[in-house]
C-alpha cells in the first residue's frame, strides 16, 4: 500500500497533536502529515502539495470548515478526495449539510482515541 | 417551562457534557462538587476559558480553573506533561471549553432553537474577576476530579 498524505484543518494546535498521534495509532502506512490553522492556509497548502485525505474542524476564524469544504471540492482533482469533519456542531443539520457539500464522514468531538482511530483505519484503507 | 425549570435542564445538560469530555478525552472521572455560587464573582488567580453563544438565544460558557489545574487538565489532554501555563496549556484548555460548551449547545438546540459558537477566548492571569451580565437562563456548576476542581457556567438570554 502506498503511502497516504492527509492535510489536518484545525484551529486548535491540541486537536491538531491529538490527531496527529491517533494517526500514528491507525497503522496505516502514514507520509506527510500536514496541518493549518484555518481553511484559507488550508487551501494554501493544498496548492502547494498534493495530499490524499483531509481532516477538518468545521468552526475555525478566517475561512470556516463548511466554506472550506465547498472550495476544496470545487479543485478537480479533490472532487472524490476522502473529506473527514471532526467537530462540536452534532445536529443533524449540519451533518446533512456537510454531507450533502461532499464531506465523506462526520466524527464528532469529544471522541476517544479508539473510536477515531478505528473510524480513520476504516475510511482511510478504503 | 419556569427559569427555575429549564435552569436545573441545563445543570444536568452541562455536567452530562463536561462528563463525556472527562471521560472521553481526559480519561477522568468528574463529579459534582458543592455549589460555587458563594465564590462566585470573587476575584480568582488561574484560567478563565469563555466560548460565545448566539442564535435566538445569547450567551456564554464558561470554564474556570487554577493555573496548576490548567496545566494538569493539558496534560492528561495532550497526553504530555505540562509543569506550568504556557500557550499549549491554554489552547487545551480552550479546546476543553469547546468541546463541553459545544455538547451543551447540542443538549439544548431542541428547545431553544438553533445555535451557533465563537472559537475560545482564553485568560490566564491573577486577580481575575468575571462579570456577568444579567441572563435568563444560568447554570453555575463545579466538577471534581481526583485532587482538582473546576467551575462551568451557562448564561443565556433571549436575543
Amino acid at each position: 500500500m502506498e503511502s497516504i498524505d492527509l492535510l489536518i484543518v484545525d484551529d486548535s494546535a491540541a486537536i491538531r497533536k491529538i490527531l496527529q498521534r491517533v494517526l500514528l495509532q491507525t497503522e496505516l502506512p502514514l507520509g506527510t502529515v500536514f496541518e493549518a490553522a484555518d481553511g484559507s492556509q488550508g487551501l494554501d497548502l493544498l496548492k502547494q502539495h498534493r495530499v490524499d485525505a483531509i481532516l477538518s474542524d468545521i468552526n475555525m476564524p478566517n475561512m470556516d470548515g463548511v466554506e472550506f469544504l465547498k472550495s476544496v471540492r470545487e479543485i478537480p482533482e479533490y472532487r472524490s478526495t476522502p473529506f473527514i469533519m471532526i467537530t462540536t456542531e452534532g445536529s443533524q443539520a449540519r451533518v446533512k449539510e456537510v454531507a450533502d457539500l461532499g464531506a465523506t464522514s462526520y466524527v464528532r468531538k469529544p471522541f476517544t482515541t479508539d473510536q477515531l482511530r478505528d473510524k480513520l483505519t476504516s475510511l482511510l484503507k478504503s | 417551562m419556569t427559569n427555575e425549570l429549564a435552569n436545573c435542564l441545563i445543570e444536568d445538560i452541562v455536567f452530562a457534557a463536561a462528563d463525556e469530555v472527562f471521560s472521553s478525552m481526559l480519561a477522568s472521572q468528574i463529579a459534582l462538587a458543592d455549589a460555587p455560587v458563594e465564590r462566585d464573582g470573587l476575584p480568582y488567580d488561574g484560567v478563565l476559558s469563555v466560548v460565545g453563544m448566539t442564535g435566538k438565544w445569547v450567551g456564554s460558557g464558561f470554564l474556570i480553573c487554577s493555573g496548576p489545574t490548567a496545566a494538569l487538565l493539558a496534560s492528561r489532554f495532550l497526553m504530555t506533561e505540562m509543569s506550568s501555563v504556557g500557550d499549549e496549556v491554554l489552547d487545551a484548555i480552550g479546546e476543553i471549553t469547546n468541546m463541553i460548551v459545544g455538547s451543551v449547545k447540542n443538549g439544548l438546540e431542541e428547545r431553544l432553537g438553533a445555535m451557533q459558537l465563537s472559537v475560545p477566548t482564553v485568560v490566564y492571569g491573577k486577580n481575575i474577576r468575571a462579570h456577568l451580565m444579567k441572563s435568563q437562563l444560568r447554570s453555575i456548576i463545579a466538577c471534581r476530579g481526583d485532587d482538582w476542581e473546576i467551575v462551568l457556567r451557562i448564561c443565556l438570554t433571549k436575543a
